[in-house]
């Protein structure tokens, strides 16, 4: 809701998330007069900023492929998609005098030549000369190519004339207008000059003048780009009506509501609660990374209260297990690794300071905003100290570069990639190369120092630094929030502002970031997916949610486990994974559960605790849990190859990067491979004599096999699997090497290795 | 920095050999383990010394007094088998009889056998009873001691000898001490600091222990890992609560448990020990120091029961010192040539005059604190502080203003943060990490101010940090002179006797290569002399003239037939030869204490003396005489060199010049196999070596002891008399136009004659350097006195190498004083052609 109305003084910029803008804007817009048709006065001559840059931009002559590539093409060079008009008019007026723009006969200018194929051409025909892109270029030659630098009003915002489509049905086309609103106030109709793309053309697509037609059952987004503005309309394109009638299942929590409000707009049916027993299951692996002991499922089982599922959150939610896989999601995050010889302050007292730390503070409850900031505005020792390895453990090289620290803080913390913006405009998002330099200046001062003894570095702000500097022009570039207006004043450390701004309940970037990952954590998928590019052109999937989920999470005080325990409590989460005849196919709206993988650690940690057979993993002693270690690998921390083949095989996070897609969970056939023949389950089939202790216990074959099943899979096997099994033990009822083949079966099911 | 990288690329190449040899399980301490550690002030020890090359043990010195070693004697034999004797480390059993005004803390020690001095290693003194902390023993039917039921239970005020052991889950010790609630109970560790002298074990953190205190119940009552004050060693001190649960297994009393364990898992064991007790442990002294000779006032600050004050009485010399009251590891103070101002809580403070030392407290965050000095343009300062240094949690960010009159600042501000070691006057220290020492925190800088008037020296946290512990001492003096006199750098991780040794034979001599590095703000480049005090008996050192600005010169040490074989600490001062300079002088050897491969050393021990022994007559001399005749730049010198083989001593003998003079090119080491005396040392000269005379020496050793002959442990090594070699200008220089020649053709390649220095009769001339296939035809061309030109008959063979060769030069060989003097000169082109 930070759209600013359109009608904006020259000074404030358009910032913002658009899509929840919409539709009050537009009507604004036409309700003042400046909508379609209603242009502003015309200029004698085209201007070069406001109409023949646009021609480049629509014709594509400033797209990647073309001239707007680093080098340019075929010797003439624009800036992408126009980030630097000054430079593009020098490269046009002056770089060749008469020859791509020739005054005195405008018609033999190169640039009108080459766009209708007059002469050879790589990009072929762009225009013809009937056209009136052609017509605004030899117009603007003719005046003599005039430059309009300072004279023109900058554009602040571009509108659509609607943010939503819904089709009953496939096949209707509907127009989508487009609108530029300046500094000065005037807009003009911009439909013919700007791009547009569709997130999915099996949905709806839309043509290049601004046509959205439906195509299919389900939703999407389709994006106007104009400047460096790409603003976005939701299309909805229904199911049949006949057989879809709401179930109106319970809703009982605001996340109920707004996914099953959502999924009735959609006509799709959600699927029903999950029994107890895949409840169990899937909380005690979302919440302690681990499956139920036979002890809690036989309690939980017997428990007929109707509030057990709640109670058993929050017996979860305060078990040390939780605190446990929350540091190592946020330990993966922040790429801690040790190393035995990491001259870039890496070393493994570092990794274990800082982990410590993040382990304390899930262990104490620390709101996750007062966790962030402290981090952000950390100085002083790596090893004396947890925070200040936040500026240690992103970066793991010998030089701390602030262009990459800025661009993995983006990332991590705002789930923002803002690095496109370091060479030109971002040209699916908002954030221009303005934003992207004073951003990087927030870290620019850092510094590390050697401390007292060789594994120490000291991490502050060097207040003297030099701000970042714009690649196009060479200013300084003073630190100043994503989104802000004013820098931050010189000769402090501005990451104590950063950190604030950050942090502040209202920053809807930095909530919706964590709410959304923790949403993904417990659902497989965030409301924004990847949870990691936020951006205008990859929308949420449920835009109400991922707002709410937000809120909600600054309305709690950033406290963690009050969020999660929402999601868990919710019924959306408790869904099954059954579909329905309608869902089966949505993959984004969250009606039903689907399969996960389970992590690599926690499936380790799962067969350890199955099996009773501790881990043995590197440079930890045995007995550590996967959950509670980090690398810590022998040399330097920069290279990255510290996994041990089971964690590879099952796509553990290599923490060489921040991104979330580290961490893998793709089934492959190497995982099967890995745990048919490999040694993390054979090795530990009999070690743990598990097997043999419930066989010398165990008074009958299907209490012993009634027992591996809930240890595994925590469920009792049903008659024909009882059967089965029996069949299999046969006469040696008491012959454990049966009943670790059972097991061994268990282990290597698919159920066993998903969350379900 | 800059000069580190010459030395490091110079041992680049040894160090896939040393990994090798470590890897084989070879070691290059002679001293590999000192146990127990420790022992107590008083006390006599029996104390066991592992090492190489011991076993003709024949004395221990210490590098200070008060330890008297009562008896040493080898324990066992080699083995018979000569592949496992070669790795076999002999061990000494020694009587350490510890006086009862030994000072606490750490006692530096040598071993002399009757051939070498060993590498130093260390041994502690507690002011407390030493006691064991007994793990599981069969023997002594002791259980693991992991837990609060089966805590090792000492008195209070012991010091507590224990290992921490590899075991695969983590070793974990905890020890019962009787306590009262409500009272203070200390506990320190010293692990890091008690290190052997090792090399690396592949791994971060094997000596990085961590402590908690806990209550019967299992009640965390204070936790230490990492501290300003021990850095690596923890240390923690509590008032205990009121009251304190009673154990589970009913044992009457009140009782704490010190929890020590590992900060990261390790497979390796290595000694510990622990001080519990219930004595003062402040954490901070302030003022941190005071003027020399005098007694100060220092509120010594942090302890749980709070601060307290005592008069400190400083030593007469200044520098930084340990001060110990009731607390088992000193705490270091600074005792300065120059009085003490204490920061004015209320504001700026003003300084009356300097020199002086600045003292302050950044108590809290975001504190600065202003000193207000007046100095004069031309004045030349050393800002130094101490901070880290002396243990303090301040990371400093020193500032140096020049106000104008206007209050604007006339000049940009000085800006230090941190220093480089040399900034710290430390030399010697192998570091790839940069600086690794606690006072390479601290600032230290020249300040030579450009204006008049007052300026403002302010000091502040630099991550904003501030506690009542940050204390600092910011010692303002003007710049002097002074140089101090560094033993070789440790080679790779090792002290190398070879080159850091002052074990000198009897009858014989040694020579080692002294460096002389200036220390910050040093301006004096003058010729000096370095002179030794306090030599034993019979051992001189060989008056030396050490040129302007050079860093590194060769001493020799000479002893006398009968000189005692004995061991000494001695000292080595360096002296202007100008009377009317003032210089100061220091030494230090710097050893890297517990490293890890490709990694800094946790610990230096820091010696400023240097230690020396005479060793045994050596079986054999090495001698070379001073050269008849220069060598000329560009040209090479062949000096004969004597080995003299004395009581039937047969065995390979390798010798070379350690001593590398300026733009010298010396041979690797040349061996005489048995029987041989005779060898020849080839000498070249750069065009660019400086002229006159330089110093030439040559070492020799024993080939078939010692692990690694690049290292010397356990070699016999002699050194020849220092000899002058003079460096003289060429005789003549050839220069060529650019030639070519065409396969199949004959032609001659002229040379232009320049002389430079006049010789007597012929002197041949050959060419080298042409390319395959060209020829030259006789006769060679000759130079006298007089000649302008030369030129050499070529011919073009048809195999002859089509293209440009450079390179090609002349080498004349001039007989001076019976010995030929080789010198090439030129440098030529030659393109061959093809047939036309």
């Amino acid at each position: 809701m930070n759209r600013p109305a359109p009608r904006l003084v020259p000074s404030v910029r358009a910032r913002g998330l658009r899509f929840a803008a919409g539709a009050a804007a537009a009507a604004l817009l036409v309700a003042g007069g400046v909508g379609h048709g209603a242009e502003s006065a015309v200029a004698e001559a085209p201007s070069f900023r406001r109409d023949v840059m646009p021609v480049f931009f629509r014709a594509g002559c400033n797209a990647g492929t073309c001239h707007g590539s680093a080098r340019g093409k075929d010797g003439f060079m624009l800036s992408l998609f126009g980030y630097d008009p000054k430079g593009d008019y020098a490269r046009i007026v002056e770089q060749l005098p008469g020859r791509r723009v020739n005054t005195a006969v405008p018609e033999r200018s190169l640039l009108l030549l080459k766009a209708t194929a007059a002469v050879p051409h790589t990009g072929g025909k762009l225009f013809d000369v009937e056209s009136d892109f052609y017509r605004t270029l030899r117009d603007w030659v003719a005046a003599g190519a005039p430059d309009d630098d300072g004279a023109v009003p900058e554009m602040v915002d571009v509108v659509l004339s609607r943010t939503s489509f819904v089709f009953e049905t496939a096949g209707p086309s509907e127009p989508l207008g487009v609108t530029a609103v300046y500094a000065d106030g005037s807009s003009r109709d911009v439909t013919r000059l700007a791009r547009y793309f569709s997130n999915n053309a099996s949905v709806a697509e839309i043509d290049a003048d601004g046509g959205v037609t439906s195509k299919g059952p389900g939703d999407t987004n389709v994006f106007a780009r104009f400047g460096r503005f790409t603003v976005g309309a939701e299309v909805i394109v229904l199911p049949p009506a006949e057989g879809f009638a709401w179930p109106n299942p319970p809703a009982d929590t605001f996340i109920d509501r707004l996914v099953f409000d959502r999924l009735e707009k959609l006509r799709i049916v959600p699927s029903g609660l999950c029994d107890d027993e895949t409840f169990l299951r899937r909380v005690t692996l979302d919440l302690a990374a681990r499956p139920p002991t036979v002890d809690e499922y036989r309690a939980f089982m017997a428990d007929a209260s109707a509030d057990k599922r709640t109670r058993r959150i929050d017996e979860l939610l305060a078990g040390d297990e939780f605190i446990d896989l929350w540091t190592m999601i946020w330990s993966e995050q922040m790429r801690i690794i040790g190393g035995s010889y990491a001259p870039q302050g890496t070393l493994v007292k570092s990794a274990d300071a800082f982990q410590e730390w993040v382990h304390a503070q899930f262990a104490a409850g620390r709101p996750l905003n007062e966790f962030v900031a402290e981090m952000v505005a950390a100085s002083g020792s790596n090893i004396a100290a947890g925070p200040p390895n936040f500026y240690t453990m992103m970066v793991h090289k010998p030089a701390l570069e602030p262009k990459q620290l800025a661009a993995d803080f983006s990332q991590l913390l705002l789930g923002v990639q803002i690095q496109c913006a370091e060479c030109h405009n971002h040209p699916f998002d908002r954030w221009t190369m303005d934003d992207y330099y004073s951003f990087v200046s927030f870290f620019s001062g850092i510094r590390r120092i050697n401390g007292v003894e060789p594994r120490e570095k000291r991490i502050f702000f060097d207040t003297t630094s030099e701000p970042a500097r714009h690649l196009v022009d060479g200013r300084p570039m003073p630190a100043r929030v994503l989104g802000g207006v004013q820098p931050e004043p010189g000769g402090v450390d501005p990451r104590k502002a950063l950190a604030a701004w950050l942090t502040a309940p209202d920053n809807r970037l930095f909530r919706e970031n964590l709410a959304n990952r923790i949403w993904a954590q417990l659902m497989g998928r965030g409301v924004v997916d990847p949870v990691d590019d936020v951006r205008v052109s990859n929308p949420p999937s449920n835009p109400a949610l991922f707002e709410a989920l937000g809120a909600r999470l600054a309305e709690l005080e950033f406290d963690l486990r009050g969020l999660v325990r929402d999601i868990c409590s919710s019924r959306v989460y408790q869904l099954s994974t059954q579909p329905t005849a309608s869902n089966a196919l949505d993959t984004r709206q969250f009606s039903h559960a689907h399969l996960r993988r389970l992590r690599a650690d926690v499936l380790m940690d799962s067969i350890v605790a199955i099996t009773g057979v501790p881990g043995r993993f590197p440079n930890f002693p045995v007995g550590a849990r996967a959950i509670e270690t980090h690398p810590r690998q022998q040399g330097d921390t920069g290279n990255g190859a510290h996994l041990e083949p089971f964690f590879h095989t099952f796509g553990q996070a290599t923490r060489k990067t921040v991104a979330a897609a580290e961490t893998k969970r793709e089934p492959t056939l190497a995982q099967a491979l890995h745990l048919i023949v490999g040694d993390t389950v054979r090795d530990r089939l009999a070690a743990g004599g598990v097997v043999r202790q419930l066989v010398e216990t165990k008074s009958t074959p299907e209490d012993v096999v009634e027992e591996l099943f809930i240890r595994v899979l925590a469920r009792k096997p049903d008659g024909e699997e009882m059967a089965a099994m029996i069949a299999l033990v046969g006469d040696s009822p008491k012959d454990p090497a049966v009943y670790e083949d059972i097991f061994w079966s268990l282990l290597n099911s698919t159920e066993f290795l998903f969350n379900h | 920095m800059r000069r580190f990288v010459a030395g490091r690329a110079a041992v680049a190449c040894l160090v896939v050999a040393l990994s090798a040899a470590a890897a084989r399980g070879g070691n290059f301490n002679t001293i590999d383990s000192v146990r127990p550690r420790i022992g107590q002030r008083g006390a006599t020890v029996e104390v066991t010394i592992k090492g190489s090359y011991l076993r003709d043990a024949q004395e221990i010195v210490f590098y200070r007094p008060g330890i008297r070693v009562v008896s040493i004697a080898p324990i066992g034999e080699p083995p018979a088998e000569k592949e496992k004797a070669a790795h076999w480390h002999p061990q000494l059993a020694c009587v350490f009889e510890i006086a009862p005004d030994c000072p606490v803390g750490e006692h530096v020690f040598r071993v002399r056998s009757l051939t070498q001095l060993s590498m130093a290693a260390t041994f502690n003194v507690t002011p407390f009873p030493v006691v064991d902390g007994m793990e599981a023993d069969k023997d002594r039917g002791t259980k693991d001691n992991d837990g609060i039921a089966t805590a090792t239970p000492v008195p209070l005020n012991t010091t507590i000898r224990a290992e921490i052991d590899g075991r695969d889950t983590g070793d974990v010790d905890v020890y019962r001490v009787p306590v009262v609630p409500g009272g203070r109970l200390t506990v320190e560790v010293d692990s890091v600091r008690i290190s052997d002298f090792t090399h690396g074990h592949g791994e971060d953190s094997g000596y990085d222990l961590k402590l908690r205190v806990l209550d019967a119940a299992g009640r965390q009552l204070a936790a230490n890992d990492d501290n300003p004050l021990h850095v690596q060693d923890p240390l923690a001190s509590i008032r205990l609560p009121e009251s304190l649960p009673p154990p589970a297994d009913g044992t009457p009393g009140t009782f704490a448990f010190v929890e020590v364990r590992r900060s990261t898992f390790s497979g390796h064991t290595w000694p510990y020990v622990v001080h519990v007790g219930d004595w003062r442990r402040p954490l901070a002294a302030y003022p941190p120091g005071g003027p020399a000779g005098q007694p100060v006032a220092i509120e010594f600050r942090g302890d749980p029961l709070g601060s307290f004050t005592e008069t400190v009485v400083t030593p007469a010399e200044p520098g930084t010192f340990g001060h110990v009251a009731d607390w088992p590891t000193p705490f270091l103070l600074r005792s300065s040539a120059m009085p003490n101002v204490l920061e004015d809580a209320a504001g700026d403070t003003a300084v009356a005059a300097l020199p002086a030392a600045l003292n302050g407290v950044i108590a809290e965050p975001g504190d600065v604190d202003r000193f207000r000095v007046t100095v004069t343009k031309g004045d030349r300062y050393r800002v130094r502080v101490f901070a880290g240094a002396i243990g303090s949690p301040l990371q400093p960010r020193l500032e140096i203003m020049s106000p104008s009159a206007d209050g604007q600042t006339a000049t940009p501000p000085i800006v230090k943060y941190s220093a480089d070691r040399e900034d710290r006057d430390t030399f010697g220290i192998s570091a790839y990490n940069g600086s690794v020492l606690p006072e390479a925190i601290d600032p230290s800088v020249i300040w030579e101010p450009k204006v008049d008037g007052e300026h403002v020296i302010a000091m502040t946290d630099l991550g904003g940090a501030g506690s009542p512990t940050a204390v600092y001492r910011i010692e303002v003096e003007p710049a002097r002179d002074a140089i101090q006199l560094v033993l070789p750098w440790t080679l790779y991780w090792w002290e190398a006797p070879k080159w850091a040794s002052f074990a000198i034979p009897r009858g014989d001599r040694w020579t080692v290569n002294i460096n002389l590095m200036p220390c910050q703000g040093n301006t004096f480049k003058g010729e000096t002399e370095i002179v030794a005090e306090g030599l034993p008996p019979g051992v001189t050192l060989v008056p030396n003239r050490v040129p302007a600005g050079v860093g590194k010169w060769p001493i020799q040490f000479e002893t006398a037939p009968d000189a005692p074989l004995a061991g000494a600490v001695f000292s080595l001062v360096v002296k202007p030869l100008d009377p009317a300079v003032t210089l100061g002088s220091g030494m230090q050897q710097n050893l890297p204490f517990n490293n890890k491969p490709g990694g800094d050393a946790w610990k230096t021990v820091r010696l400023d003396r240097f230690m020396l022994a005479v060793v045994d007559t050596p079986p054999f001399s090495i001698e070379i005489d001073p050269p008849p005749a220069p060598i000329v730049r560009g040209g090479e010198l062949a000096i004969p060199v004597r080995l003299v083989r004395r009581d039937g001593f047969d065995e390979p003998v390798g010798f070379q010049c350690d001593w590398k003079p300026a733009g010298i090119g010396v041979p690797p080491q040349v061996v005489l196999g048995p029987g041989e005396t005779q060898g020849v040392l080839q000498l070249s000269a750069e065009q660019s070596a400086p002229l006159g005379p330089v110093p030439l020496v040559v070492t020799a050793c024993t080939k078939d002891r010692g692990e690694q002959g690049w290292h010397g442990d356990g070699q016999v090594r002699v050194s020849s008399k220092i000899v002058p070699l003079v460096v003289a200008e060429s005789f003549v220089e050839f220069a060529a136009e650019p030639e070519s020649v065409r396969r199949g053709e004959r032609k001659k390649m002229v040379w232009k004659v320049k002389h430079r220095t006049p010789f007597e009769g012929q002197a041949p001339v050959r060419i080298v350097g042409l390319p395959k296939g060209v020829e030259v035809h006789e006769p060679l061309p000759t130079v006298a006195a007089g000649t302008e030109e030369i030129a050499f008959e070529i011919e073009g063979t048809d195999d002859a190498l089509i293209g440009l060769t450079k390179d090609i030069t002349c080498e004349v060989t001039v007989t001076q004083a019976g010995q030929a003097v080789r010198q090439r000169s030129g440098r030529g082109f030659l393109r061959v052609d093809p047939r036309p």
